[in-house]
């Protein structure tokens, strides 16, 4: 199945090399493509000179908006798979071809690499821990799933996803939300063991000032998935 | 509500009217967005017109001076104004990213033929 890995990036100048390294060496013969959302560094020009497949946003729209760029790409060029891979450097792809076995097989409609089943590599803060404890509970409370990293970035999804994706995608901290979305589809998520690392260099996208607010709006964003199955958002 | 409140009221609804018509006049502002605010303020002279409306109003939900009556209508329309500039913002704010996006794709397109 024709397969792609498509990386957000926003000022991720010193990253993004190794990230694509990375990628051609543990993970080879898959197409990717980087989502340069509207960096004010030295990551486009990076792209650019290095020949890697890139796609520019004109200005940052944010970590959702730019995923679903890379959605809307995979479903306009007919890809069957697509891999969503963190351009900070904190993903390892050689777990890629493992997650992209278990949807060839049909196995799950997504997979999420989670760094807490086996809990090898860099198993982030303690409070950062506690708050993805927290949504844990709160989205097992309300589907009954059990997803034990419902943050990480690190996930692959089918075509029937990617067709869903391109054409509504939560947009400020779309990672827990988007679970809830899938489930109240009657999609199937399942987990895989990932190792992660930290984060080299530059920042996360949640810094401390913001967590409160994270917290609130994902919080918010979960249980409003629970009440309106179809909800309608403004989209296309 | 005594009259000296009464004319104060009615000349800030005059010419809150006026600014906002000749303001849609001159097309500084959409007419699709000045609707809530021509009925706020044609609300404005109406209650101060008549005050039996406010009087009715204050003792409907008993408010005690209508004057009070008078502001909380007032606020109410308000937030109606606020909430669909809010409704606004965010429709607009979707249609900017599918075009950030709309663009993205395209310039992408246009680098893989050439």
């Amino acid at each position: 199945m024709k397969s792609i890995i498509i990386i957000p990036a926003y000022n991720e100048q010193d990253n993004i090399l190794d990230v694509i390294n990375d990628i051609e060496q543990n993970a080879a013969g898959y197409h990717y493509m980087v989502i340069n959302d509207g960096s004010v560094d030295k990551t486009g020009l990076i792209l650019r000179e290095n020949h890697i497949p890139h796609i520019n946003l004109p200005f940052n729209v944010g970590i959702g908006g730019a995923v679903q760029t890379g959605y809307k790409y995979a479903f306009e060029k007919g890809y069957d798979i697509v891999v969503q891979f963190d351009g900070d450097g904190q993903h390892k792809a050689s777990f890629i071809p493992e997650m992209i076995n278990i949807l060839e097989e049909g196995n799950a409609d997504m997979v999420i690499g989670s760094r807490f089943l086996d809990k090898r590599g860099y198993q982030s803060t303690f409070i950062r821990r506690l708050g993805i404890k927290y949504f844990r509970f709160l989205i097992w409370l309300l589907s009954g799933l059990g997803v034990s990293d419902s943050t990480s970035g690190f996930r692959a999804c089918n075509r029937k996803i990617i067709e869903m994706f391109s054409k509504n995608y939560p947009q400020d901290y779309p990672e827990p939300e988007s679970i809830m979305i899938l489930k109240q589809k009657n999609l199937k998520v399942t987990e895989v063991p990932v190792e992660m690392k930290k984060r080299a260099r530059g920042n996360s996208s949640i810094n401390r000032s913001l967590s409160v607010y994270y917290m609130v709006k994902v919080t918010l964003a979960i249980i409003l998935s629970r009440m309106r199955p179809r909800i309608r958002r403004f989209s296309n | 509500m005594n009259l000296r409140l009464q004319i104060s009221i009615l000349l800030i609804g005059f010419i809150l009217l006026t600014s906002i018509l000749k303001m849609v006049q001159k097309t500084k502002l959409e007419l699709k967005y000045s609707i809530l605010w021509i009925v706020s303020s044609v609300m404005f002279i109406i209650i101060a017109a008549f005050p039996v409306i406010p009087d009715w109003f204050a003792n409907l939900i008993g408010i005690i001076e209508p004057a009070n009556a008078v502001f909380l209508v007032l606020i109410l329309f308000e937030l109606g104004i606020n909430l669909n500039l809010t409704i606004t913002v965010s429709k607009q704010t979707n249609k900017v990213k599918n075009m950030a996006q709309y663009i993205a794709l395209m310039e992408n397109q246009n680098r893989e033929k050439s």
